[in-house]
């Protein structure tokens, strides 16, 4: 009765298939993701697009309830529907729809195609069974290991992700694993199968902030290694300041600016991405005091504001702001931001905040030396 | 002019939430509940029935307890019939103006033996809890002592210490139901003893007995509201055992374990004998399990399942 | 584990003297004189009566058993703890004391009934995993569906119901008004062959499901509640991700974790069982302990129940440690002891 469903399915894996002209690795196209509750119509995605393609990483950044988990666990189909329903838009994962795609597809899509690894070590892995069977579990649905290969394979893993002693490590259980190396786990049995794609939402957020930049090293060097996409979940603009190719900031179920990290970080176009600039330590300098919270909080996602989303919040709003929902701004490359004022030159020069964050050739002071 | 924006939300709020009480809110919870409320519906009903019944059903049904020692047959057994809704029994009494008084037994015994654990339970398990030490370890092995015997052959060996008669039954209950609500109020008490406002009374100099009447107390009724009401349906059932054993009420009483004893033998025949009574217990002790899931649902108060 | 073994057994000491402690003063103030329940209605000569108090040891006697007279001349009555120390020693020898009633050892009697009682303990025991488990993740799995409504129903109907009128309804029913189609197998009085052994299983059906009824829903909201607890954990989420089927998910990964508390709860229970119930004994004429037991409170015939309440204890406690000791087999947050969670 526990074989169940662990027959490896005789389908070509879908990394295998080129992506076809035209498209990208992975494409969200105006996703919307409603939940209908007793309370009303909760908009928790409403109209996200992006792409991404192989090696790159993608930031997503925002606060709690903006839409970022949502949007990711939509892509993996994990919301549960109902309450959860597509209301427009569509993914399409190597030119081929995931909002389309059949549970039994989806299956063999997740955890080896795209893989995810989630906020917090301590309760995301089963406490009954070794680390060595749960890692073992995914490869033996998605390759049709035997218990043999799959538990010599999670031994290799363990080692790539930098736990000691694998070959012990491998049949203990998650409670004999601290934080940090649960997370390693984590990383391991997403990358068994080695996917196109991996998601970490809020990767390093329940760690020490000593453990925080190893798990983000090691992602990043497994995907040199590897050559997949990585889409980076968090709150903290700081935490993919350094490995992000480009960042989406999230407000209120939908993207407010998105850009190359050097862009958002650099030329920042809407207010709320500022806000965020200020609340990363040692960022900002033109200011007394170093760090600046924005103020209030998030709308209800049942009941959102009649004009932009952020203007309840916004210290630059006007009437304006209030009545009409904001047009896209977009610049050549491609770097948009959702804001009545984002074409006004010198009201953005004006008011985005100066960062001594070091551009890339620049010469390189030590760190932490201002204050 | 953000600032204009932030106040006109903040009254708009308060007037659309007022402000609202534990309880009121949860009676709004409760009301919201239909199986609930159907629980109180009949729950009142039955009370009402059984307090009035002097006033009108000896007079329309006749007594509850005469007997007709001829067991004629043209009197005894009748099936039920518009002149007897419920049928006669064997001694030609009226089945339906015995299940009537048979509800004041039930009740007095449910309300009663509920009030004594209550009280010996809250007793126990504050003396546990707040002085903890030598004085949990106590209660808490007395607790393991009585809950180590099986319930109902610990009710049964009470009662023939004791001797029959309804007193004894509801104390006899009363007294072996206290563990679970002592154990239920001292889990509550630890927990809310961690509280800062309960060290900030001790700090400001409030006795024991304050702190525990004044803090505690109301921060554990919730719970125990819950308990005691699901302990009433519990308590009418192990009644209706030792009367139907024999150990309970003592007869002509009508008691609804008594009538289920006396159908027994008529069960292939005449069962409407043993259904009624039985049907009297199940919807009640139902309206009580629904009104005490109602409240805890309503109170959000947290228990285990069993 | 075996040092876990030890403590248990060491607190389950002051509960056993406490629980026989507590008969023990029961069954002194009890209304009623042995004497008279042994002669019966017959007319006794002093010796004889003394004989027998000092039979079932309630005056003190010589190496001989012959009662020990005071100055007066008088039999002197054995003090109240010496009767507990002489009750204590006994057990240790197996030995429970003699019945007041039919003259034989409380040992040979319970040993006579106890297996009845086994039986059906263990068919109750199968009812109630079955239909409990399995009612539980079928109202879990279809959350809010026909099936779950039906289930919750019927759930707390069960839990609202008299045991022994439910008994009662099934005679009724198996026995009276399907009598045709049952044969009348179901009916009962049960009836016996010649070897005073029950005829057939199917007698066991009806008085093992009356038995298991209320433990069955238990079981049953038990598993709901605990399976729809695990769904909701991360882990569950991880091995969705995975691509693990929703059936995959709740096989593999869900029931483990959610059955570990319900196989408590059934381990418990099964000990509760084994004690005997009286009523579902006393309304099927079952003859196991429960019976026994309820039949010697209403003749005061105290020492079958002080033998037969400290057998239940003893036999309670047992199952309590085996099943504490099983959840740490099934959990191995607990077998292997969380201390080294750090590294």
């Amino acid at each position: 009765m526990f074989g169940l469903g662990l027959k490896k399915r005789n389908k070509t894996d879908l990394r295998d298939t080129p992506i076809p002209e035209g498209h990208h690795l992975l494409e969200v196209n105006d996703l919307k993701m409603y939940f209908h509750t007793q309370d009303g119509v909760v908009k928790a995605v409403n109209g996200v697009s992006y792409t991404l393609d192989r090696g790159e990483t993608l930031g997503v950044v925002g606060e709690s309830g903006s839409g970022k988990s949502v949007t990711s666990l939509t892509i993996m189909g994990l919301i549960d529907m109902p309450p959860g329903k597509v209301e427009g838009g569509d993914v399409l994962y190597r030119g081929k729809s995931l909002i389309n795609m059949s549970e039994a597809e989806l299956e063999s899509v997740r955890g080896n195609d795209i893989a995810m690894i989630f906020q917090d070590p301590m309760t995301s892995l089963n406490p009954v069974y070794t680390i060595g069977r749960q890692l073992s579990e995914g490869m033996r649905l998605h390759k049709g290991l035997s218990k043999k290969e799959a538990l010599d394979r999670s031994v290799e893993l363990l080692r790539m992700v930098g736990i000691p002693n694998a070959e012990q490590r491998v049949k203990e259980y998650p409670h004999e694993f601290s934080g940090g190396m649960r997370q390693r786990v984590m990383i391991a049995m997403a990358l068994a199968c080695e996917p196109d794609i991996l998601i970490a939402d809020e990767p390093t957020t329940a760690l020490d902030v000593t453990i925080q930049a190893q798990i983000i090293e090691l992602m990043q060097e497994l995907q040199h290694k590897n050559g997949n996409a990585i889409i980076m979940i968090t709150h903290d603009l700081g935490v993919v300041a350094d490995i992000a190719d480009k960042i989406m900031v999230m407000y209120a179920g939908s993207p407010v600016e998105f850009g190359s990290a050097l862009e958002i970080f650099y030329e920042p176009m809407h207010p709320y991405t500022w806000g965020l600039n200020r609340s990363i330590p040692k960022q900002v300098q033109d200011e007394k005091k170093p760090l600046t919270p924005i103020k209030g909080n998030p709308p209800s996602l049942v009941d959102l504001p009649d004009g932009c989303p952020f203007s309840p919040r916004c210290p630059y709003a006007t009437d304006l702001c209030r009545t009409q929902k904001p047009p896209t701004h977009v610049t050549k490359t491609g770097h948009y931001s959702k804001c009545h004022y984002s074409n006004d030159e010198q009201f953005v020069q004006a008011n985005a905040p100066k960062t001594n964050r070091v551009k890339p050739g620049d010469i390189v002071p030590e760190r932490g030396v201002d204050a | 002019m953000s600032k204009a924006t932030d106040k006109q939300e903040a009254s708009q709020s308060a007037a659309a939430a007022p402000a609202r009480t534990l309880w009121g809110d949860a009676f709004q919870r409760l009301k919201r509940n239909k199986l609930a409320v159907l629980g109180v519906i009949w729950i009142l009903f039955i009370v009402i029935v059984a307090l009035t019944a002097d006033l009108w059903a000896p007079q329309m049904l006749g007594s509850p307890t005469e007997m007709d020692t001829t067991q004629a047959a043209t009197t005894s057994k009748l099936p039920p019939s518009p002149e007897h809704p419920f049928g006669t029994d064997a001694l030609g009494r009226d089945v339906l103006v015995r299940v009537i008084y048979g509800a004041r037994v039930s009740l007095t015994v449910g309300l009663l033996a509920t009030a004594i654990s209550t009280m010996i339970g809250l007793i126990m398990g504050a003396l546990a809890a707040y002085y903890g030490g030598i004085w949990d370890t106590i209660v808490m092995r007395m607790a393991d002592i009585f809950l180590a015997f099986p319930y109902t052959l610990f009710v049964v060996v009470m009662l023939a210490v004791m001797g029959q008669g309804i007193q004894n039954v509801f104390i006899a209950i009363g007294i072996l139901g206290w563990p679970s609500i002592a154990r239920v109020f001292r889990s509550t008490i630890l927990s809310v003893k961690e509280n800062d406002y309960v060290d900030a009374a001790r700090a400001l100099g409030a006795s024991d007995v304050r702190i525990i009447t004044r803090h505690i107390f109301p921060n554990s009724v919730a719970s125990i509201v819950v308990y005691a009401t699901m302990n009433i349906g519990g308590a009418i059932l192990t009644e209706a055992a030792l009367s139907f054993l024999g150990m309970g009420v003592t007869p002509p009483n009508p008691s609804w374990g008594i009538m289920i004893q006396d159908g027994q033998q008529y069960l292939a025949t005449q069962p409407w004998l043993m259904l009624m009574p039985g049907l009297a217990i199940l919807t009640t002790v139902l309206a009580f399990t629904l009104l005490g899931d109602g409240l805890r649902d309503a109170l959000d108060v947290k228990m285990k399942d069993a | 584990m075996a040092k876990y073994i030890v403590r248990r057994v060491l607190q389950f000491i002051p509960v056993f003297l406490g629980v026989t402690i507590i008969m023990f003063l029961l069954q002194n103030v009890v209304p009623g004189d042995p004497i008279k329940l042994i002669a019966g209605d017959k007319a006794m000569s002093p010796e004889a009566e003394l004989a027998i108090k000092a039979d079932h040891g309630l005056v003190v006697t010589d190496e001989n058993g012959k009662p020990q007279l005071d100055e007066n001349g008088e039999p002197i009555p054995t003090p109240l703890i010496q009767q507990y120390f002489n009750y204590l020693n006994g057990l240790l020898h197996g030995d429970l004391g003699t019945s007041y009633k039919r003259n034989l050892p409380v040992t040979e009697i319970l040993l006579q009934k106890y297996p009845y009682t086994v039986r059906l303990a263990l068919v109750g025991i199968v009812i109630e995993a079955i239909i409990g488990i399995g009612a539980g993740m079928i109202s879990a799995i279809k959350r809010y569906s026909f099936w779950d409504t039906l289930v919750t129903l019927s759930t707390s109907i069960l839990v609202a119901m008299p045991a022994f009128w439910l008994g009662m309804l099934l005679q009724l029913f198996f026995g009276v008004l399907c009598k045709n189609w049952t044969n009348g197998a179901f009916y009962l009085p049960i009836s016996f062959n010649a070897n005073g052994e029950f005829q057939d299983w199917v007698y066991y059906i009806l008085p093992a499901f009356t038995l298991a009824s209320v433990s069955t829903a238990y079981t049953s909201r038990i598993m709901r509640s605990q399976l729809l607890e695990v769904m909701n954990q991360d882990y569950i989420r991880t091995a969705r991700a995975k691509g693990l089927s929703r059936k995959a998910v709740i096989w593999r990964h869900a029931l483990k974790n959610a059955l570990i508390p319900v196989v408590t709860y059934i381990g418990i229970d099964f000990g509760v069982m084994l004690s005997g119930a009286i009523l579902t004994e006393t309304v099927f004429n079952w003859p196991g302990i429960g019976n026994e037991i309820y039949l010697a409170i209403q003749q005061r015939d105290w020492p079958i129940v002080m033998g037969g309440v400290t057998i239940i204890v003893i036999v309670v406690m047992v199952i309590n440690l085996l099943v504490d000791i099983s959840y740490a087999f099934l959990d191995p947050r607990i077998r292997l002891g969380a201390s080294n969670s750090k590294n």
